[in-house]
């Protein structure tokens, strides 16, 4: 069986549904930067598939952009985490939830 | 460069300066002495028999399908004396401003804003540049109540205002962009004088002008306060401070008069003749049960509001009626009225300064402390009831006269009854109030400080000697206004 | 160009008035002088136009638009000649005894500024040759009399009657306004000499006899309110409390009496609806005999004058309504000339017993006071209607058109002849006769020559007034009668002499009120009437309106749409929970709809 562009779409949306899923359903906001996370992922395997199969480049660069901004990301996110947490002493979600009125 | 033009840079101007950390008192009032120059010598030199003069044009910007908007300014019999208003108003507002106040430099600053867009609105010939001009001094009016008004519930009230006026201008934009719509894009224009033309040679279809004349008489009605769409009008003139409530009262109310004589009447004639009786009814509520609320008034503040609110049912009148007779009488009792509710607040200023009060019942006495006061003080109260020999008068007459010709069963008669009894009504309320506040001998509330300073003099002096000319020579006003109706409108 | 001078006589009291009040109001002195100076000026050209043969001088246009046009021009026929003559003739006398009746006053530039705008205003009134002009300056006597009436407005009682004289007469404007609009949009001018003419060709007889009547009475409701007559007659007696003089003046001889100048002015229109004629008669009567009867039981000297005046500006109403204008403004004439000099001699009498109107604490003053004392017995048997004198002749004339025309209301008149002597009777012999029953009345002496003047010079016109057959005959007016049916002249002789009589009996060395009818005292309750049915259901009505105002409209409708606004905005504020992960759903979702929507179609 040879992989087709549909079948690495299907497991792009799997991941990204998980993901989405994740960072609905989760209430720690570490597991929820996972989530996101593999929601990133999902568009690099979308991204990284449409590239081997139009026969561009264009999606390989997008796919290094994002992985620069993730890991960016990754730096500022867990930031305001910690910085959270010291302020809240918690990292759950329902206990956040005063951005509101 | 137009004069028209300088008018609405002049105060802009004296806005930068005040920025630039001029004194801001003396700026503001050089700047709109300056205008009272321009304006004045632009009467005095105005000999077109009714045409256009000093027009300009400067392209704006482009909104697609709409055609471009520019700055047109240009003057005829109707604006030139509502400038006129503006420039002597505008003088007076800000003799009687107060000299030590908080935040003076942005006290002052609104102030000019205030000016500069009712110049600009008046001036303009051009529909979307006058709207926005419109708007443009509305901000600032909602800034001096909330900032500098008084009374506790300030806020509120100038939150009230801007929502329920701006409420109004959202109406009165879909009306002029129905206007605009309804004429095939290759015509399309917001220039006023084109659009002139070009509606009193190919009329708009009947039916969207109904539709066009109601949201525009509904958008205009809010900016005047038609009956039921008034109570914007006394709470915030009451908040306001001085300056602003007399700027507002004034001149920016008169703005929706304009606009209804400048675009809703000629326009759509038809849509006109279709909301009539609606008209009627409204302008009957705006001078019977608005007069007698204002009968029931304590305080003279709220008073004059009403009192304010009430008159302008003869102006709705004279429009509804359309004689050419009682919409040049529209044009005079704009100003006439201007005047006389601008100096009749100035008083109030002043009494309120100096006593602290405003609750009609512990007033009195003032007369005989302040004769000067007094004085004047009559004087504006009986042009506010319409006597003659001051301008109110010969504007009234003017719009009885104009309606009864164009009298027919109904509604018609209905209002100009209502109108007759009106007068009444208004000089009960306003001479209870002469009586409350000036005769007799001091009330509850003690009356502090001197009489009358030269500048305070001066600013009432204002409005009381434009009303004694316009009441004298009403030609000066009339003539070339009814010679501009006479080519604006299609009779 | 001699009829250029007949301006003089507005321009100049305009002018007086007008720097009284801008720059010689602090020399009171100077203000005095200008005011006097410019109504005896006034007078003179009065005097010179009576005489000499000047036209009318060209009409300026006020305002026109269109076809509608207001012209200011003059008329100067025979009537306004005498109306002048006698608005002049008397202003210009009781100027001169302002001077020593205001000496004192704190605020005598003011009070002579008014009473030059009254003169300005009141000139218009007899000289305008048009509806508009007549009603502009009809205003204008209005607003110059509510400022003499609340001359002393510190006092509450004087602003309030003010406030009631400017009101009522307002009202009575109303009907004014009316009528000229109803004359003009039938006959389409308001010029009187075109009107005239329109009478004359008969295209007024063309016009709908209803709207006729309209008209007519529109304009008789603003004579109703000007000349005081029943119902709008209560602002009358509380005008009172302004300055004597200014109720000698403006609400005794001139401009009471413009209403009835007005109606001769318009005779032409009013004669031609005979249903406006006869309620013309109707009111005319009712009010001289209801005020008569009122006049009766007053204690203030100033009050039972109103009254009297009242009873008499009725009589003169009558009169037109029974078709004589010409008794009307000859009565006009001479109960200017006595009236003037009742409320002067008054006014002396006031200013000497130090400032007591109640009749019942004078007494006595006739022997210190000589002078006033005989003038105010000139001016009280000329009023009663005494033979010889000029009350006698223009009553007479009264009392023989009613006896011609209407025999009921002829019978009302002469009730009134009666009381008015026995009134006017009652009056005198209780302030100035007997002995002083007050300390002002005991301290009184006589006048300064300023006031007393006036009073001579007014007792010799109240003696010849009757004989000026130049007046009479000037006015060019219908209906003086050239009979003297026994019956009418020998009725009011005899009237006369029976009321004095009466009064003299009653009253005569009488300490306190002999007679006491409450009605009449309390004068008919119209005032609480009007009171109640009037100013106060107006205050109730107002007070429901202003709440609906702010309850309903402020309230319910703009509150309202508010509220619609704030409670969409607490619906979706739920949404808003402040929980990322549901931001998150909610976006999520959004982004499923929307890719639903593009693609799942």
């Amino acid at each position: 069986m040879i992989p087709t562009l549909d079948h690495y779409l299907v497991l792009s949306a799997l991941v990204f549904c998980i993901g989405l899923a994740g960072v609905v359903m989760r209430r720690s906001l570490i597991v929820i930067y996972m989530s996101l996370e593999l929601m990133l992922t999902a568009s690099i395997i979308a991204l990284a598939a449409f590239s081997r199969f139009n026969q561009s480049l264009d999606g390989q660069v997008l796919v290094f952009f994002i992985i620069t901004v993730a890991a960016a990301e990754v730096a500022v996110g867990l930031a305001i985490i910690v910085a959270l947490f010291r302020q809240r002493k918690t990292s759950h979600t329902d206990e956040i939830a005063w951005l509101k009125f | 460069m137009t004069p028209l033009l300088m008018l609405v840079l002049i105060p802009l101007l004296g806005v930068v300066a005040i920025a630039l950390r001029a004194p801001a008192r003396s700026v503001a009032l050089a700047a709109s002495a300056l205008c009272l120059g321009v304006v004045s010598w632009m009467a005095c030199s105005y000999n077109a028999a009714g045409e256009f003069r000093w027009e300009w044009v400067q392209p704006w910007f482009q909104i697609p399908l709409l055609g471009s908007t520019a700055l047109r300014f240009g003057v005829d019999g109707v604006n030139l004396p509502l400038l006129v208003l503006t420039g002597m108003v505008s003088v007076s507002a800000l003799l009687v401003a107060p000299a030590k106040i908080e935040r003076e430099s942005e006290y002052y600053g609104c102030l000019l804003f205030v000016i500069a867009g009712a110049y600009g609105a008046f001036a303009s010939m051009d529909l979307m540049c006058m709207y926005i001009f419109h708007e443009f001094a509305l901000i600032p009016t909602f800034l001096l109540i909330g900032f500098w008004g008084n009374g506790y519930r300030r806020i509120s009230i100038s939150f009230q205002m801007a929502l329920y006026l701006l409420a109004g201008s959202i109406v009165l934009l879909l009306g002029m962009l129905g206007l605009l719509f309804s004429l095939p894009p290759e015509i399309r224009t917001t220039d006023l004088r084109v659009l002139q033309e070009v509606l009193s040679s190919y009329p708009l279809h009947p039916d969207s002008q109904g539709m066009i004349y109601f949201f525009l008489l509904i958008g205009f009605g809010i900016l005047v306060g038609l009956f039921p769409f008034h109570t914007w009008a006394p709470k915030s003139y009451s908040a306001a401070p001085t300056p602003a409530a007399m700027l507002h009262a004034g001149v920016l109310k008169k703005f929706g008069i304009y606009g209804l004589l400048r675009v809703a009447e000629p326009f759509c004639p038809v849509g006109a003749e279709e909301w009539n009786s609606l008209l009627l009814m409204l302008l009957i509520g705006n001078i019977l049960f608005v007069g007698w609320a204002a009968l029931s008034q304590k305080n003279f503040n709220d008073l004059l509001g009403y009192s304010s609110v009430m008159h302008m049912g003869y102006l709705f009148l004279g429009l509804a009626s359309g004689t050419p007779a009682a919409l040049t009488g529209v044009v005079l009792l704009s100003v006439a009225h201007g005047l006389s509710v601008s100096g009749l607040y100035a008083v109030q200023g002043m009494v309120a300064s100096r006593t602290g009060e405003v609750e009609m019942a512990s007033l009195g006495g003032v007369a005989k402390k302040i004769p000067v006061l007094g004085f004047l003080a009559v004087i504006l109260a009986m042009a506010s009831v319409g006597l003659p020999g001051l301008g109110n008068f010969a504007g009234e007459i003017l719009i009885f006269f104009g309606s009864w010709q164009g009298l027919s069963a109904g509604w018609q008669t209905g209002a100009m009854l209502a109108a007759l009894v009106g007068v009444v009504v208004s000089s009960v309320y306003m001479l209870r109030a002469v009586r409350a506040v000036f005769y007799g001998t001091e009330g509850k509330a003690r009356i502090e400080g001197v009489g009358l300073s030269l500048t305070e003099r001066v600013a009432l002096l204002i409005p009381v000697v434009g009303l004694l000319v316009l009441g004298f020579v009403p030609t000066l006003v009339t003539d070339d206004a009814a010679a501009s109706l006479s080519r604006w409108f299609v009779w | 160009m001699p009829e250029k001078y007949w301006w003089l006589i507005l321009v100049l009291p305009l002018l007086s008035a007008a720097s009284v009040a801008l720059v010689l109001r602090p020399f009171r002195a100077v203000s005095m002088g200008v005011s006097l100076l410019s109504a005896w000026v006034s007078f003179a050209v009065a005097l010179w136009g009576f005489w000499s043969q000047a036209g009318s001088p060209e009409s300026v246009r006020w305002m026109s638009v269109g076809g509608l046009s207001f012209q200011f021009g003059l008329v100067t026929d025979g009537l306004a000649k005498v109306m002048l003559l006698v608005v002049t003739g008397v202003g210009a006398l009781i100027h001169l005894f302002s001077t020593g009746y205001m000496s004192e006053d704190p605020g005598k530039s003011r009070f002579f500024g008014c009473l030059s705008l009254f003169m300005f205003s009141m000139s218009g009134v007899v000289l305008s040759d048009n509806l508009a002009m007549t009603f502009v300056f009809w205003e204008l006597v209005g607003v110059s009399s509510y400022l003499l009436i609340g001359f002393w407005f510190e006092k509450p009682s004087a602003s309030a009657a003010a406030n009631k004289a400017f009101i009522v007469n307002r009202i009575g404007d109303f009907g004014f306004m009316i009528g000229i609009l109803t004359v003009w949009s039938l006959l389409g001018s308001l010029n009187y000499t075109q009107l005239q003419s329109f009478a004359n060709d008969g295209r007024v007889a063309a016009v709908p006899a209803g709207l006729l009547t309209v008209a007519v009475l529109g304009l008789f409701c603003g004579a109703v309110g000007k000349s005081a007559q029943v119902p709008l007659h209560v602002w009358l007696p509380d005008a009172m409390e302004g300055p004597t003089p200014v109720s000698a003046l403006i609400h005794a001889a001139t401009m009471v009496a413009a209403g009835i100048y007005f109606l001769c002015r318009v005779f032409f229109l009013v004669e031609l609806s005979p249903v406006a004629l006869s309620v013309i008669a109707g009111i005319g009567g009712l009010t001289a005999i209801f005020a008569a009867l009122i006049a009766t039981q007053q204690d203030d000297i100033k009050r039972v004058l109103a009254y009297s005046t009242l009873s008499q500006l009725g009589y003169m109403v009558l009169a037109v309504g029974l078709g004589s204008p010409a008794a009307g403004m000859f009565h006009l004439t001479t109960h200017a000339f006595f009236k003037a000099l009742l409320f002067l001699g008054a006014g002396s009498l006031i200013h000497a017993a130090h400032h007591e109107q109640n009749i019942w604490k004078m007494g006595g003053l006739g022997k210190k006071m000589p002078v006033t004392f005989v003038t105010f017995a000139i001016g009280t048997l000329a009023l009663c209607g005494c033979p010889f004198l000029s009350g006698f002749y223009s009553k007479d004339a009264i009392l023989i058109v009613a006896y011609e025309t209407n025999r009921t209301l002829f019978w009302v008149a002469l009730g009134t002849a009666l009381l008015t002597s026995f009134y006017m009777t009652r009056l005198f012999v209780v302030s100035f006769l007997g002995e002083p029953r007050g300390d002002g009345a005991a301290h009184a002496h006589e006048s300064p020559w300023a006031m007393t003047l006036p009073l001579v010079v007014l007792a010799l016109l109240s003696i010849v007034g009757g004989y000026g057959s130049a007046i009479t005959g000037a006015l060019g007016l219908q209906g003086l009668p050239h009979t003297h049916p026994m019956a009418a002249v020998g009725g009011s002789v005899a009237v006369f002499v029976l009321g004095s009589l009466a009064g003299f009996l009653v009253y005569r060395g009488a300490k306190e009120e002999k007679i006491t009818f409450k009605i009449l005292k309390s004068k008919f309750y119209v005032d609480e009437i009007y009171e109640v049915c009037v100013v106060r259901a107006s205050d109730a009505i107002a007070a429901v309106v202003g709440w609906m105002d702010t309850w309903i409209i402020g309230g319910v409708m703009v509150r309202g749409v508010a509220l619609c606004a704030s409670v969409t905005g607490q619906v979706f504020r739920i949404m808003q929970a402040g929980n990322v992960q549901v931001y998150a759903f909610w976006f999520a979702l959004g982004v499923a709809v929307m890719l639903y929507w593009m693609m799942g179609r």
